[in-house]
């Protein structure tokens, strides 16, 4: 576009904020709100969920600005409960809801009887993948974050989060320190994160890898902490290209189970009858090791073309102890297409190898001891969470924003994902009822996101 | 001009004057209290002698000089300076090359007094050699000029001393006030009465000044008032494209433009004006109030 048509204003601004600085830039008087509606929703019909979010950030004269987060999640619909598709029909009957029939019989609830009665116990076709239908949480995430110039060219910055949902609460502190160098070019930061989980299942936690059905539980709740340590160096390459390294370690301890998980056992790739019940098959709770150690490298580029187009190219890899490699390369270009109006183009590739214990289903006598009614697993700990299988996907969306006067946005996004299996075929003799039976239910997902964004 | 600082208690109102940036200075402070904006007055202009002293080209010890006498050595720039230096760099850019603070060299050559007298075009040509943005190696804080070209900070010099002048004031005062540094001028308002600040702007032909209320916002004008060649009926305008290492021609007389802050409200008209017979339909699509004067 010629000059004498293109509008420089915006850049013009910018630059001039920049020279100008602190003095410049006033103790904005209004509160910045961001708010978005989130509905996400996986194929298939499994979870529904609807996010609503709002977040409040404000500066203030002496340049510390605090940020407050509220998001609402409610999630609704069917989530695998870990066990195979078979050839034959398999009845499960819900922990989590046989405890809140339980609860509705005691406290004469009838609403609560009429929702949950008839899932206590489900039945799944043949060839179907097992999904539990009573899958329904609400939860609740408040977050609170101060930052503050020190002396010297230091930035503190502190925060706080707790979330709740109906068996998970969590509660985390983290600080920050970020210095800058060379004319507030380079800034290099240091962040630590503590975070306590408490966990207390529908129904008490399972004893690990031990029968479904059979109610052995290691009392009502349990807890996890994870401690993070961030290294951060962001560098100003040039005026059009800003740079970003971080460096993150994790360590996790405590329960790192999902409580509602189970595993198909067996024999020779059939089904085997549960030795208490006649009605059901033979199904373990999952058990994962008590640690996690994380390392993660994350390197972004973002690189301003043309009048105001942003590029913003991004690479994470993550490793842990339980051989979980993850390689993700995130795309996105920021089109401005007039003063008012934009366009992003976004791509994700993302890329896992499994956990050393991830295994579709178990096998009775390598892996679990069927003797008579006493079944003992050989393994120490197995998952079928196809989270923690090999798998590749794919994110592709596009958000269209409009500016509307000269404070406030509205946005929508819409994204879809679909993952794709890597893992290696687990063996299954041929003509069982585990033959020719998917050994990954590969998700495909879409959300939408309609945003606001104001003074006030 | 031997005085230091006059101040004068007006309707309502303290003015206060100095002598700085080679050209008439004035303040004007929204108070009665003439102590206050004695202190105020002494505050502005100390902080625009600081600016002079240290970007002006006239002066052998400045980091200016520094840079220009460097003979092709790497400086390292002080934050301040840096801070210009990069927005120098982001309005080369922006301007598709048309602002270059390299460019002052082709002073050598052109003399704008009213006459006929065109410099050889071979003179002009030699001098490009020393000039443009793009030869220049630029890495925050660093900067490398190759031997024989020249910086000069003028064409932003006295915006950003009002800006910067500015909010030193707003700091330290609560009240309305008005920077004005011949002509280009930001005001923080209204005044105590409710009141705006009033500023006179040449209208469309030379006289005739419209007055307008200035509220909390900038006002920057440029222009070739007596500065000019004329030769076959061309007026070649004082403003050099330093693209070519000639004047803009038609371009209008003057531009006035009204910005959240000077430099801003500078750096619209001084472009303005480079767009020759575009300068109008420029501004429109800036979406500024503008006053252009042909």
């Amino acid at each position: 576009m010629q000059l004498k048509n293109k509008q420089i204003g915006k850049r013009l601004t910018l630059a001039t904020s920049a020279l100008l600085g602190s003095l410049q830039a006033q103790a904005a008087d209004y509160w910045e709100v961001s708010s978005a509606l989130l509905m996400y929703s996986e194929a298939d019909d499994r979870v529904q969920a609807v996010e609503p979010v709002l977040n409040l950030s404000r500066q203030f004269d002496d340049e510390s600005s605090i940020n407050v987060r509220v998001i609402y999640d409610a999630l609704t619909g069917s989530s695998p409960n870990g066990a195979m598709p078979a050839s034959v029909a398999q009845t499960f009957t819900s922990a989590s809801a046989a405890a809140r029939i339980e609860q509705a019989e005691e406290d004469d609830d009838e609403e609560e009887l009429e929702k949950y009665g008839d899932r206590g116990s489900y039945t799944i076709a043949p060839g179907d993948l097992p999904l539990d239908p009573s899958f329904e949480d609400n939860r609740t995430v408040l977050s609170l974050g101060w930052t503050r110039p020190l002396s010297n060219g230091y930035t503190m910055n502190l925060g706080g989060a707790y979330s709740s949902e109906g068996d998970f609460t969590s509660f985390s502190v983290n600080g920050a320190l970020a210095r800058d160098f060379n004319n507030k070019a380079t800034t290099v930061s240091l962040g630590l994160n503590l975070e306590a989980d408490s966990i207390n299942p529908n129904g008490g936690v399972p004893t690990a890898l031990t029968m479904y059905g059979a109610g052995n539980t290691d009392g009502s709740d349990d807890t996890k902490q994870v401690v993070d340590l961030m290294l951060g160096v962001t560098q100003v390459m040039n005026r059009r290209w800003l740079m970003q390294f971080n460096l993150g370690l994790s360590q996790s301890s405590g329960y790192q189970n999902d409580p509602y998980k189970i595993l198909t056992v067996v024999n020779d790739g059939n089904l085997i009858v549960n030795p208490d019940d006649p009605e059901s098959y033979l199904y373990l709770f999952e058990n994962r090791p008590e640690d996690r150690q994380k390392m993660s490298f994350f390197w972004q580029n973002k690189v301003a073309i043309g009048a105001d187009d942003v590029i913003d190219v991004g690479y994470r890899y993550m490793t842990d102890d339980w051989s979980v490699n993850s390689h993700t390369l995130d795309l996105t270009y920021h089109w401005q297409i007039s003063e008012g109006l934009y366009l992003e183009p976004h791509y994700r590739y993302y890329r896992q190898s499994a956990a050393d214990f991830y295994t579709p289903f178990l096998n009775a006598g390598s892996e679990v001891e069927v003797v008579g009614s006493s079944v003992t697993a050989l393994v120490d700990e197995a998952s079928s969470d196809p989270r923690l299988g090999a798998f590749s996907a794919d994110t592709m969306g596009l958000k269209v924003g409009l500016a509307l006067g000269s404070s406030s946005e509205l946005s929508l996004r819409y994204e879809v994902y679909q993952q794709h299996d890597d893992n290696s075929l687990k063996a299954v003799a041929a003509g069982s009822h585990l033959d020719g039976m998917s050994q990954f239910a590969e998700l495909s997902a879409s959300w939408v996101q309609l945003g606001y964004t104001f003074r006030w | 001009m031997t005085y230091q600082l006059q101040l004068t208690q007006l309707d309502g109102y303290c003015r206060v004057n100095f002598p700085a940036m080679a050209c008439l200075c004035e303040v004007l402070i929204d108070t009665s209290d003439l102590q206050q904006a004695l202190a105020l007055g002494e505050l502005a202009r100390s902080e625009t002698q600081r600016i002079e002293r240290k970007y002006s080209r006239y002066r052998k010890d400045n980091i200016v000089a520094e840079i220009n006498q460097a003979d092709g050595r790497t400086v390292t720039l002080d934050d301040e300076t840096a801070g210009l230096i990069e927005f120098a760099a982001e309005l080369y850019d922006l301007s598709e090359g048309r602002f270059d603070i390299t460019s002052g060299l082709l002073r050598q050559a052109w003399t704008f007094d009213g006459s006929d007298r065109l410099p050889p075009a071979a003179t002009v040509e030699a001098l490009l050699n020393n000039i443009g943005w793009s030869r220049v190696r630029w890495q925050p804080p660093q900067l490398t000029l190759q031997p024989g070209m020249e910086i000069d900070l003028g064409g932003i010099g006295k915006e950003y001393a009002v800006d910067r002048v500015y909010a030193e004031l707003e700091q330290a005062f609560n009240g309305a006030f008005l920077v004005n540094f011949g002509g280009d001028l930001r005001a923080r308002g209204p005044r105590a009465d409710g009141s705006q600040w009033q500023i006179g702007v040449e209208k469309v032909s030379a006289g005739q000044v419209e007055l307008i209320e200035l509220g909390t916002a900038a006002v920057a004008t440029s222009g070739d008032s007596q500065r000019f060649l004329l030769r076959d009926g061309v007026r070649y305008s004082h403003i050099l494209d330093p693209r070519s290492g000639w004047p803009v021609t038609d371009a209008p007389r003057a531009v006035t433009v009204v910005a959240s802050s000077c430099l801003q409200a500078g750096i619209f008209s001084t472009l303005a004006l480079m767009m020759g017979s575009e300068a109008e339909e420029f501004l429109a699509a800036q979406d500024v109030q503008f006053w252009s004067m042909r």
